[in-house]
């Protein structure tokens, strides 16, 4: 078993690429069971009544469009066929044509009218700055949508003045500013109902603001994507990611297990010899 | 629409090649993983640089400033833009780091925006991640004190009890003024189980990010790469 303390670190690295490329190649699913806090953040844009206002901020880069993109396109489904009112903001410069690409493959062939149906204010720098600005006044910190459209002159945004005519926030996040910025300026201060998602890396940093009431769900990283393609009835990248994960996580557990197999076997082999 | 077919397709090679170029570090260290990196890091900074131009400065300063000098507008918020001197100026402060004489200067702009955000931020850090946190931990131990159609044994052995002596437990943990011994001791060293666990938990779902970003490669190339030509194949056949 000396073998194991002794291995090339690149075989490791290729049995991972073998085993997560097989399922997915073979397209291989498992059965996905969406979890509680996906079902509470789906429960609650279902109960929302047609035209109530839902503000989206995409708050991420393609470094994190694996996790993140495919939860987006998600929620676009859910939000285009409840006829909701979409406003997205974006406190990172590079999430935009992420949402662009979102938008094409929901809202847009939902027949959404921009401008009407939905708003795009594009990104804005400032962070928590922004959104206490927001707070107060969202045209204001805004001025104008991405496509220089005075916020006053767009019909999506009528009656939207401020963070508390907000109906749900949904933040979408890959780090800072983020969700602690949009729970910290926006959730806390107006009371307003907010869900999330970000990349799995930073998912347990979250969940103590599920038990603090602030979050009413979150949706960790690929896995939490799935869970919400499941409810909308859209199986897409989420889903499909699925089988190569679970793959991924057991041979991770084996590498774990053999490699602590290798450690105790030296251990007592020092301890003999000594 | 062919210069459009054909974007398309030199984006997704230079996409796939520079995501393989990437994945031979895993191999070793090399100059093709090197110019990808470069590259990288390169776009990413031009394009968040243009980005930020066009839609912070260009909005938020050139234009008000450029009507105001103009006359275009009598509006009066408009009016009042000259103040943007001032967040321009300290936005240009922040350059005279570039030479020793004069970097003192960027410590305005850095104090500024420092003590802005901690003004901002503080109250919110304070109601959120302290307030709120520990009110969330004065949880309901009466079984019999739940809503109907909710199971009042599993919510408190299950989920309150383990959050109170969670807490309670990592809390001892960090506290140093008595020695960790006899009581104070057991209930430090429970305290370590459950940061272990925290970070067990921590570690687990940094695995599935990482598995998740190398699921969205694959994804990427065997999708969105190679799945056009093996569909054009499949048409052909």
């Amino acid at each position: 078993m000396d073998w194991l303390t002794r291995l090339d670190r690149r075989w490791l690295y290729l049995a991972m690429a073998v085993v997560v490329a097989v399922p997915f190649l073979e397209k291989w699913t498992f059965p996905i069971i969406p979890s509680a806090a996906a079902r509470k953040i789906y429960d609650t844009v279902e109960a929302l009544p047609p035209d109530s206002v839902v503000l989206f901020s995409a708050d991420y880069d393609p470094g994190s469009e694996a996790e993140l993109y495919p939860m987006t396109v998600a929620i676009f489904e859910h939000l285009a066929r409840k006829n909701l009112r979409l406003v997205i903001t974006q406190l990172w410069p590079n999430a935009d044509p992420l949402v662009q690409e979102a938008l094409k493959t929901t809202l847009i062939p939902a027949g959404k009218v921009y401008g009407k149906d939905y708003v795009n204010l594009g990104y804005r720098p400032g962070g928590s700055i922004l959104i206490s600005k927001c707070f107060d006044d969202i045209p204001q910190a805004f001025k104008t949508d991405k496509d220089g459209t005075r916020i006053a002159d767009i019909e999506a945004m009528r009656g939207v003045g401020k963070l508390g005519d907000v109906d749900l926030f949904i933040v979408i996040s890959a780090g800072t500013p983020g969700i602690q910025e949009w729970v910290e300026q926006g959730q806390a201060r107006t009371g307003r109902p907010m869900a999330s998602g970000m990349t799995a890396v930073s998912a347990p940093d979250f969940f103590q603001y599920v038990n603090s009431n602030n979050l009413i769900g979150i949706l960790g990283g690929l896995r939490g994507a799935a869970d919400y393609e499941q409810l909308v009835g859209r199986p897409g990248r989420g889903s499909l990611g699925m089988a190569p994960q679970s793959f991924g996580h057991l041979l991770i557990v084996l590498f774990i297990v053999l490699g602590n197999i290798g450690f105790l076997l030296a251990r007592r082999r020092s301890r003999r010899a000594s | 629409m062919l210069a459009l077919v054909l974007y398309q397709h030199v984006g997704l090679w230079v996409g796939a090649l520079l995501t393989l170029a990437i994945f031979s570090f895993l191999y070793k260290d090399n100059p093709v993983y090197k110019f990808a990196e470069h590259v990288f890091v390169g776009v990413a900074a031009g394009w968040t640089v243009a980005y930020t131009y066009w839609s912070a400065f260009v909005p938020n300063l050139w234009t008000p400033l450029d009507d105001l000098f103009h006359g275009k507008t009598e509006d009066e918020e408009v009016v009042w833009s000259w103040l943007l001197v001032v967040p321009a100026t300290l936005g240009l402060l922040f350059f005279a780091r570039f030479t020793q004489k004069w970097a003192w200067l960027s410590r305005w702009s850095i104090a500024f925006l420092v003590g802005t955000y901690a003004g901002v931020n503080l109250t919110g850090m304070f109601q959120t991640n302290l307030i709120l946190q520990a009110k969330a931990t004065f949880v309901n131990l009466n079984p019999n004190g739940f809503p109907a159609g909710v199971n009042g044994m599993e919510q408190v052995f299950l989920y309150n009890l383990p959050i109170l002596f969670g807490v309670l437990a990592c809390l001892t943990y960090f506290f140093f003024s008595k020695p960790h011994a006899g009581f104070i001791g057991v209930t430090a060293r429970i305290g370590i189980l459950f940061l272990m666990a925290a970070f067990g938990a921590s570690f687990g779902y940094t695995v599935m990010a990482r598995i998740s970003l190398f699921i969205g490669r694959l994804q990427f190339l065997f999708s969105e790469w190679l799945g056009q030509y093996f569909e054009s194949l499949r048409q052909l056949a």
